[in-house]
């Protein structure tokens, strides 16, 4: 079978409300759910060929965004479409379309209760781009036994499981929501890494849904950032980086190099003090502040992501 | 057409039957797992009570008529069960709803083959047993007639019926539930209860007696014929139910 190239999509004034439901909890006592509206008319390009960091606080509407992307769901208002070279489709219940896009969340869809290998030979034989070898590999990297049930692991090790699914998955959109809950450090690295040498070794389209900023962000190559059902920016990961400066030196050249400026994040210890300001700063700014021992360099998406999403921002 | 159109093209049919073909295999073996506990323990029922019923005097008729009773129950938890726990990883492993569908009907189909192949067995081997024993063998309820390979059939086809539309009849309360909540899956599960109680008419008095013989004057093996034909529509009937409730249910994701 010829393989596919790497998937982009597209959300066309989306909006997607959920009805007033019931659910369970974990002791089995049934809630009313109020309704709610998820995504509110969101607009935005996922670039093919990227990774893409979908970054947003909790409730945001990240999951269903991505739900969308695997026709978990459908849209209440607008369209969602997948696909290649141009010619995107809407991929509710087109197996062509969907057998290509890979949505895998924290802990994965598995089947519970029977061995970790049952549940990747499901995959297997519904994944045309399935990679059994790299999924042993993986399983072995991540030390998770397939005999047993997936029930019978533990939080990390269903989550690395899940992500032995989305990466020997080979699709070419691939999704990850929040995969990382639950694995320890060492675990969370290896992950990046292993995501990393798949992506060059099998260019695709990643998306990467997370709350470590920080940790993931040397990974993006365009960032979606959603709060509240909106998307409030959709670019390349460069170019929001250099929305914010973060200048560090004698607190009070720093405060008189910032006088002015929106501040986004400011630290101090001592004499010295880190403030973190909007824009950029003009060349010859730069050149006056390190006269005056201050450096200037970039910031981590974190700042920002901390800052656009704070309610005051919002309003 | 571009490359890529072709190669989606290519993989559409490819892909669905894929889907198809796992689900199918899933439901198969559940029904082949949980039988082996579940079949020996309801023929060992069959025998103790006929014993017991033997030695207080009681043994009016065959027993394997009652305790196969749970039969279209355990179908019918097999249908609540099995879709809901597959649903997910079916979906995230690219599978469609249609494809689930599918799959859930093959696989009911074949739980009514074995559930009805077995059942026929059981009827069989309780009249052989009963003839070698000398006590007299008949049921209360629908066809009562020998050993011969027509009422094997009947059973079979009969009893495998009525397990599909059970198992179907699960899958429609359990999809139910998900999409309209408690109340008017309630309401739904309610109204369920209809093909149900047909079914079983069906099955065991209804064309038979009531319809085919008395109303339509029917005789022989008409009245058998039409009652497995209402046995079949209904089949039909309860699928496209399942088809409209399940065709484009929404799942839910994980709170992140």
């Amino acid at each position: 079978m010829t393989a596919l190239p790497p998937f982009g999509a597209r959300f066309e004034n989306v909006t997607v409300t959920y009805p007033r439901s019931w659910s369970a909890d974990a002791n089995g006592a049934v809630h009313r759910t109020p309704g709610a509206t998820a995504l509110d008319g969101i607009t935005c390009d996922i670039p093919a060929g990227q990774i893409t960091g979908l970054l947003g606080r909790n409730g945001a509407g990240k999951s269903t965004m991505l739900g969308l992307l695997a026709a978990f769901r459908r849209p209440t208002h607008g369209s969602v479409v997948v696909g290649a070279g141009g010619d995107l489709r809407d991929p509710w219940e087109d197996a062509a379309l969907t057998s290509a896009v890979q949505f895998v969340q924290d802990g994965g869809d598995v089947f519970a209760d029977q061995k970790c290998a049952d549940t990747l030979a499901y995959y297997a034989d519904l994944r045309p781009e399935w990679d059994a070898g790299r999924a042993a590999e993986l399983l072995d990297l991540f030390e998770i036994p397939v005999r047993k049930k997936p029930a019978a692991l533990s939080r990390g090790k269903r989550s690395a499981l899940a992500a032995t699914i989305g990466l020997a998955s080979r699709a070419p959109l691939t999704i990850f929501d929040e995969v990382y809950l639950g694995m320890d450090t060492p675990t969370r690295h290896a992950f990046y890494d292993a995501l990393l040498a798949d992506y060059a070794a099998h260019p695709r389209t990643i998306i990467l849904s997370s709350h470590l900023v920080a940790e993931t962000e040397r990974l993006f190559e365009h960032v979606v950032l959603v709060d509240a059902g909106r998307v409030l920016l959709a670019e390349p990961a460069d170019e929001l980086r250099s929305r914010a400066t973060a200048l560090t030196g004698p607190a009070s050249a720093v405060d008189r190099l910032t006088h002015g400026r929106e501040v986004l994040d400011r630290q101090e210890l001592g004499a010295t003090a880190m403030v973190t300001v909007l824009g950029t700063m003009p060349d010859d700014a730069a050149r006056a502040a390190a006269a005056e021992g201050v450096t200037v360099g970039g910031v981590g998406l974190e700042s920002l992501f901390v800052h656009l999403t704070r309610k005051e921002a919002r309003r | 057409m571009n490359a890529v159109a072709q190669t989606l093209e290519a993989r559409r049919a490819r892909t669905h039957r894929a889907g198809v073909r796992a689900v199918e295999r899933r439901v198969v073996t559940a029904v082949r797992v949980v039988g082996v506990w579940y079949w020996p323990i309801l023929a060992f029922a069959a025998v103790l009570v006929a014993v017991l019923q033997w030695r207080l005097g009681a043994l009016e008729g065959s027993t394997v008529e009652y305790v196969l009773g749970s039969v279209r129950w355990f179908g019918f938890s097999l249908g609540v069960i099995l879709p809901m726990a597959l649903i997910r990883p079916h979906l995230a492993a690219g599978g469609t709803r249609r494809a689930l569908l599918h799959g859930l009907a093959r696989g009911a189909a074949w739980t009514g083959l074995i559930f009805g192949l077995v059942i026929a067995v059981l009827y069989l081997a309780e009249q052989l047993v009963w003839g070698l024993i000398g006590w007299d063998w008949h049921r209360s309820l629908g066809i009562s007639g020998g050993t011969g390979p027509v009422t094997f059939g009947v059973n079979l086809v009969g009893e495998g019926l009525v397990t599909l539309i059970y198992f179907l009849l699960g899958t429609a309360v359990a999809a139910g539930f998900t999409r309209l909540g408690p109340w008017l899956g309630l309401a739904l599960c309610l109204l369920l209860g209809i093909p149900a109680l047909i079914a079983d008419i069906a099955l065991y008095a209804g064309p038979a007696t009531a319809l085919a013989e008395g109303l339509l004057g029917m005789t022989g093996p008409m009245p058998v014929a039409v009652s497995l034909g209402a046995l079949g529509v209904l089949a039909v009937a309860v699928y496209l139910v399942v088809r409209q409730l399940l065709g484009d249910l929404p799942v839910k994701q994980n709170p992140a």
